[in-house]
């Protein structure tokens, strides 16, 4: 009893601090609200304390409901500094928009606690539970300016198609249910691997899970709300959005296609090659067009899921365990150049009249050096240029990929890697080599928040590309620990 | 006893027909009443089998009241989310949703 509370307490730290912020909002003056964020980060940072505290333990709690153990450790770690950014992020960005609120941060920590829950889950229903919290926290945070159609817009599409999606999910379970029995993974995949269920009920079962998420992290062809998504949500948001539901869809995803289906690989793995390669084709080249930088990021941000699914194919081989923490180095990269790149967006936008064009970057590099540098570096890395994160990322996930005797995909995926180079250097060009027709008006709006949120994150990229091998290792020893490889 | 399959084909029939009217439907009030309807076929198809199999411990059926309790918070969210809308367009139409494109 007193163990099964153990295992959740990060969580409940930020489920309190959650309800804290609602209640004592109200009763503050407006100028009163930014330590709201300083909770919310000082939570983070506590529930990141105590999940230290826990990363020797191994046990399931709440009767199978949820397992603690190195994986769900090293993913509540990686969403907790994704809050922690994105918080960082946001203040003065609302401030300006005078939509600073504590429901704001509330609803970002409700999010990750959703994230945490999905990824310990080893229950079909908890995982139903976590993942609606994490959906509908973001459903709202999409559309926190309501006083922007844009917002409100992007919004209702995401909860239309996500709450669509989550019904495919939902009814792919319920087959899984139905044919074995049972509501747990282990349970599930032992009496898949048993062999007497209904081999037709199972695909469609497979399918509709696969489809499900494939909405859920945005892969094509159930992309369409992505680059709507994120043009549409505010700037803070949009970062938010775009790595924290996706880390926590692939966590699950690896799960899911280990655990449950791992004995069914033969079925799924064409089914996941296919839907990769197409996801790299579309992210790739309709980031090529688009004018608006959101755009631009959210369609790259589509690219990249493509590279994570051909390594979700690898880890239906042998080399299951190498693709896997492959993945998981991934994402960790991925969350912090993502992050900063939508930063510095965030960060002109606040600090001149930058309208998240592409024009608007010319001649960027002399009117922000700072600003321009940074961008850089998140574009080098999301480019997958040493010595960045992104490069250490792409190496290990095509390593893994050739590994699993899969050569011909990691140079396909090497290929549209080298086309999406071209737009993210385009930027590079345009703030260095282009003159601006007029210059950005400067309003001057400071903020250390900010700053620190962009530092942290560029420090990340930079220190993830110079020595990657603790985060790989933690990813490694997380796996061995959890899915038996 | 009723067999297994007549449940089962009722659940696709719901769910079908929610989807059809998801896809269909332009009003969103609509369109969010058809994923209630989704959602209850995946009920019906879980305490279906839930009664069936062999496992006598009622694992569907608790599965569905944590379905009762997550749909009744997403047609809050999304009817908030309506009215926002509806005070900035004073339309509910899935048309309205165009100012995005590319």
């Amino acid at each position: 009893m007193q163990h099964d509370l153990l295992a959740i307490i990060p969580e409940l730290m930020l489920i309190a601090t959650a309800l804290v912020i609602l209640l004592i909002d109200p009763l503050l003056p407006p100028d009163g609200r930014r330590g709201l964020g300083y909770l919310g980060v000082f939570a983070c940072a506590m529930a990141g304390l105590s999940t230290w505290f826990l990363r020797n333990e191994e046990f399931t709690a709440f009767n199978d409901a949820i397992s603690l153990d190195r994986y769900t450790i090293y993913f509540k770690a990686l969403f907790l500094v994704i809050a922690v950014i994105a918080m960082l992020l946001s203040e003065k960005h609302l401030e300006l928009h005078r939509r600073l609120l504590g429901d704001y941060y509330s609803l970002i920590l409700l999010a990750t606690v959703g994230m945490m829950v999905m990824t310990e889950s080893i229950d079909i229903m908890t995982f139903f539970v976590g993942l609606e919290l994490m959906a509908l926290a973001s459903y709202i945070l999409a559309g926190f300016f309501r006083y922007d159609e844009l917002s409100v817009e992007a919004s209702l599409k995401y909860f239309l198609t996500g709450a669509f999606a989550s019904t495919f999910v939902l009814f792919g379970l319920a087959l899984l249910y139905g044919i074995t029995g049972y509501t747990n993974y282990q349970q599930i995949g032992e009496t898949i691997a048993a062999g007497n269920v209904p081999g037709s009920t199972l695909v469609i079962a497979i399918i509709l899970v696969i489809a499900g998420f494939g909405f859920k992290v945005g892969a094509v062809p159930f992309h369409n709300w992505a680059p709507d998504v994120y043009q549409g949500s505010p700037t803070p948001v949009a970062a938010f959005l775009s790595v924290g539901p996706k880390a926590a869809g692939f966590a699950v995803l690896i799960k899911f296609m280990t655990v449950i289906l791992g004995s069914e690989s033969g079925t799924w793995v064409g089914l996941i090659i296919a839907i990769a390669i197409v996801t790299m084709l579309v992210g790739a080249t309709m980031a090529l067009v688009q004018r608006d930088l959101k755009r631009m990021l959210a369609y790259s941000s589509i690219a990249h899921v493509g590279y994570l699914l051909l390594a979700i194919s690898a880890s239906g081989e042998e080399v299951a365990a190498f693709a896997s923490a492959s993945i998981m180095f991934y994402l960790a990269a991925y969350a912090l150049m993502n992050l900063g790149a939508f930063g510095v967006l965030v960060y002109l936008s606040n600090n001149s009249s930058f309208g998240n064009r592409l024009d608007d970057l010319a001649g960027l590099g002399k009117q922000f050096p700072w600003a321009a540098g940074i961008l850089t570096v998140f574009m080098l890395s999301l480019a997958g240029i040493p010595p960045t994160a992104g490069f250490f990322a792409k190496f290990y996930l095509f390593a893994a990929v050739v590994d699993a005797g899969l050569a011909w995909l990691a140079m396909v995926g090497a290929l549209f890697s080298l086309v999406s180079a071209f737009y993210y250097l385009r930027v590079i060009v345009y703030m260095y080599m282009r003159q601006p027709e007029q210059e950005l008006e400067r309003s001057g709006e400071r903020s250390f928040d900010l700053n620190l949120g962009l530092g942290l994150a560029a420090v990340g990229v930079l220190l993830l590309g110079l020595y990657p091998s603790p985060v790989l290792d933690a990813a490694q020893d997380a796996l061995l620990m959890v899915l038996g490889f | 006893m009723t067999p297994l399959q007549h449940y089962l084909f009722l659940a696709v029939a719901l769910f079908s027909i929610g989807a059809w009217g998801v896809l269909a439907r332009r009003n969103i009030i609509l369109v969010i009443m058809c994923i209630e309807l989704m959602l209850n076929g995946i009920n019906i198809a879980l305490i279906a089998f839930s009664n069936y199999s062999l496992d006598g411990a009622g694992r569907g059926q608790v599965f569905v009241f944590f379905i009762f309790a997550v749909a009744a918070a997403e047609v809050a969210i999304g009817l908030a989310i309506t009215i926002a809308l509806y005070r900035l367009r004073e339309r509910m139409s899935v048309d309205e949703l165009h100012e995005m494109k590319g």
